[in-house]
């Protein structure tokens, strides 16, 4: 019972959390929080359930964040529109990088996505008519909401973003239930035995990454409508490197982990900002210190208290 | 139902299979023994569509089927329960089966392949909700043959299915093997328990380095002199 209202009450918490403080400079810390959040499911996708690792996931969020500024700012297209647009054009992205990348696997695919993160940085960088290259873009337009108007404050701005975080959130936990996400399981544990049972090993995978670098071009369109600011940096190593911190740290493979990972990252980012950046030490740090000691995340510290509740031979009647 | 033309396969340079020209008819139960190494295991591969022949053909119900990827051939009807019962540790024994299920033709429902496999496995009814890991070795092979069936096989290709059973076991599985075979499923059984695989089947194909070398009904195998020294050490 008390297992079961567990994460519905995660949900409530993490719904009115700005509801507890009046503070922006907090609400603006949990917007951060949220989309981050977001990215890092989206990448826990693809390290966590196909058991690949990409280097390359930064840029999907950059591609989304700069089509849905380019395309509101010279088209005028209305923002939730853009947004879509921007899953889109990273989805696009994403199938056409998948495609050529995921039929090798391992350290191979890694480089892979790494050499293509670094193409789509270059290119943003120095596109200077579209992107206006290093200098970024600023003015874009925040979100409109029908009814409510243009989302000036943080607190409004965090609903936005954790609604799509707890959506999203459900549907990768209702994935690894269904049957779709266990042909993920069956490629990430032995691909070559999922390939034997009939799973499509590379259309697995192919879906997996196309859906991942959908939700990460979404989250890179409110990232630009919520900072209003964006530069090629967003797709830097720096980020990429980032967005794995966040997966590892937390706990890949789950649903609590990348969100986990999310706010560690984003606390000390803001902790340790007086020590500039000398804080990518720590972060590095963290990152090794946690393969070493907790190699399956901070969410797995939990786990053991929890087998005990639940044992392994569980007889159900026969339907 | 089954013929395999002069296949080839190749690992690298080094020839895996030679020529092996095979056919399994409707209804039979056919063997392929063979010691260690022999391309027993190589040679259901090729069949499943896991290892692309180098050269000759696959037909399945007069079709070509060596250049479709395993999934359309499991589509097809032709599946492959692999060699040591590969499971999934982490998962279910339910899970497990809807895994089986996941190209599975429609033309039976889902609940009712999952109940004939139930009542010719009762264990795995019991141990439903227990992790694959946690089996002993005879369950887990009923649960690789069990897997193999939700997807509604009508050729089942088992490999070395009694390797490491308990004798107790490898009765049991005997029986399953029979029950299949009668509910209408044609079978191919690679053993090295030749005495095992012969007393099952129709009749045999032995191959040696890469090659058919016999073939032969199965009760003429038995009694074949190159057969008893060679494999059954008689």
């Amino acid at each position: 019972m008390i297992r079961k209202a567990l994460p519905f009450a995660a949900a409530l918490v993490l719904a009115l959390l700005p509801l507890g403080t009046q503070s922006t400079y907090l609400h603006h810390v949990m917007v951060l929080w949220m989309l981050y959040a977001l990215l890092a499911l989206s990448l826990n996708v693809i390290i966590g359930y196909l058991g690949e690792l990409s280097f390359g996931h930064a840029a999907f969020f950059g591609l989304g964040a700069y089509a849905s500024a380019i395309l509101t700012m010279q088209t005028g297209v209305p923002v939730w529109l853009a947004l879509i647009a921007a899953g889109l054009v990273a989805g696009l992205f994403g199938f056409v990088i998948g495609y050529v990348s995921l039929r090798i696997v391992g350290p191979q695919f890694a480089i892979l996505t790494l050499g293509f993160g670094s193409i789509i940085y270059t290119v943003t960088n120095y596109w200077d008519d579209l992107t206006r290259g290093p200098m970024g873009i600023n003015n874009i337009p925040p979100v409109t909401v029908p009814g409510v108007g243009p989302l000036g404050e943080a607190r409004d701005y965090y609903f936005v973003v954790v609604a799509c975080v707890l959506a999203f959130a459900y549907a990768c936990h209702a994935l690894m239930r269904s049957r779709t996400g266990r042909a993920f399981l069956a490629v990430r544990e032995n691909a070559p035995l999922a390939a034997s049972l009939g799973i499509d090993v590379f259309r697995t995978k192919l879906l997996g990454f196309v859906a991942a670098t959908v939700v990460a071009g979404i989250a890179g369109g409110l990232y630009a409508h919520y900072l209003r600011v964006i530069t090629p940096e967003l797709m830097s190593l720096q980020y990429m490197a980032a967005l794995i911190i966040m997966v590892v740290v937390g706990g890949r493979g789950t649903v609590v982990g990348p969100i986990l990972g999310a706010l560690i990252y984003v606390v000390l980012l803001e902790v340790l900002r007086a020590f500039g950046p000398l804080r990518l030490i720590v972060f590095a740090a963290l990152l090794t210190g946690s393969v070493i000691f907790v190699p399956h995340g901070l969410v797995s510290l939990w786990r053991p208290w929890r087998r005990r509740a639940d044992p392994a031979i569980r007889p159900e009647p026969a339907p | 139902m089954l013929e395999l033309v002069g296949i080839d396969v190749r690992y690298g340079h080094k020839r895996a299979l030679e020529g092996v020209s095979m056919r399994v008819n409707q209804g039979e139960i056919v063997t392929l023994i063979g010691s260690n190494g022999a391309g027993k295991t190589t040679a259901l591969k090729t069949m499943s569509g896991l290892i692309r022949p180098a050269a000759g053909e696959i037909r399945f119900e007069g079709e070509r089927i060596d250049r479709l990827p395993p999934h359309r051939i499991i589509e097809r009807g032709l599946v492959q329960v692999p060699e040591g019962r590969l499971l999934f540790p982490d998962m279910t024994v339910m899970e497990h089966l809807d895994l089986g299920a996941h190209r599975a033709r429609s033309d039976q429902p889902f609940s009712a392949r999952l109940d004939g496999i139930l009542s010719l496995f009762p264990i795995l009814a019991e141990r439903r909700a227990q992790k694959a890991g946690t089996l002993s070795g005879g369950q887990q092979q009923m649960l690789a043959i069990g897997r193999a069936l939700m997807a509604a096989p009508r050729f089942l290709m088992l490999d070395e299915p009694s390797l490491g059973l308990a004798p107790v076991m490898v009765d049991l599985l005997a029986d399953a093997i029979r029950t299949m075979h009668a509910s209408g499923i044609t079978i191919l059984v690679v053993e090295q328990r030749v005495d095992l695989a012969l007393s099952l089947a129709d009749r045999g194909y032995v191959l040696e380095t890469g090659r058919i070398v016999i073939e032969d009904s199965a009760d003429r195998l038995l009694s074949d002199s190159r057969i008893k020294s060679a494999y059954l050490g008689i």
